[in-house]
């Protein structure tokens, strides 16, 4: 039977460490090239992707199911843990964030202020 | 350190969590296309020390060219731990305050940021916003010193 799903290996494709949001994105034109509708990307051997490139992999992956044309179903596969809690983190924060950013009062002080602060210390 | 701590649950995401993450920010805020990375592990006193630098527009000229918005250095560096992102799309700007949680909460560290004439301290001890009077950094410094760790960490709690 013919294989109904077309399969990117990340690590070789761009890297076993993913952090850059160009990389991810310039996978469009090698997804959009696929001749199947579903595209797996493989994490195998992938250690680890940032937060910011687990972002534009959803976006990505939203972006060409919704597509007008060429759409395609991108499916992450073989990832790790780490991975697929960086994915599952980054995603369910998109659609509700867990709290509001933070809110910050910092004590002002001056540098030579604390250095003698912390010599006395 | 990593490799040392490398049986211990979720150490390789808390140590490559903010360095990817401020490395990034880099190529993504500073306009400048060259970046340093410095890393030191101290094995008899436990820790690592890394830090990354940019010598590009800083924090304040980000906000001043991308949002029209004149802030001193300590306004820009508050900005950004409220996680205020120059980029239109609203989920972003998690990058920094996320990674110094990490650096942290997560591994018990300390993290300065520091842009043109002011820096974040952040520690146990307290965070502080410092002025730095005689001195000007052109661009952005991030550094943290991460001890050891002695456990697993997951990190996913201090990403949102």
């Amino acid at each position: 039977m013919e294989k109904q799903s077309s399969t990117i290996l990340i690590a070789k494709k761009i890297a076993k460490i993913v952090s850059s949001r160009d990389l991810v994105s310039n996978l469009e034109k090698e997804i959009t090239k696929q001749k199947h509708d579903t595209v797996n990307l493989d994490f195998t051997d992938v250690e680890f992707i940032s937060r910011s490139a687990a972002h534009e992999l959803l976006r990505l992956q939203e972006k060409m199911r919704t597509k007008t044309f060429k759409k395609k179903i991108v499916l992450f596969v073989n990832t790790n843990n780490d991975i697929k809690k960086m994915l599952r983190t980054v995603a369910s924060n998109k659609a509700v964030p867990e709290s509001p950013k933070p809110k910050i009062l910092l004590e002002k002080i001056d540098i030579h202020t604390l250095m003698s602060a912390a010599s006395n210390n | 350190m990593y490799t040392n701590s490398s049986g211990l649950s979720g150490t390789r995401s808390a140590i490559y969590y903010p360095i990817t993450e401020l490395v990034t920010n880099i190529f993504e805020h500073s306009k400048d296309d060259t970046g340093f990375i410095l890393g030191q592990y101290y094995p008899k006193k436990e820790y690592l020390d890394i830090c990354i630098v940019d010598t590009g527009r800083g924090l304040a000229q980000a906000y001043k060219d991308e949002e029209d918005l004149i802030l001193t250095d300590s306004q820009a560096i508050e900005e950004v731990l409220k996680g205020r992102s120059t980029k239109p799309e609203a989920d972003r700007g998690y990058g920094v305050w996320t990674s110094k949680k990490v650096v942290c909460e997560g591994l018990g560290g300390s993290f300065i940021i520091l842009s043109g004439e002011s820096a974040l301290v952040s520690s146990q001890s307290g965070e502080k916003l410092v002025s730095l009077p005689d001195f000007y950094w052109q661009g952005v410094t991030v550094a943290y010193r991460i001890p050891k760790p002695k456990g697993g960490v997951d990190i996913s709690g201090f990403l949102e």
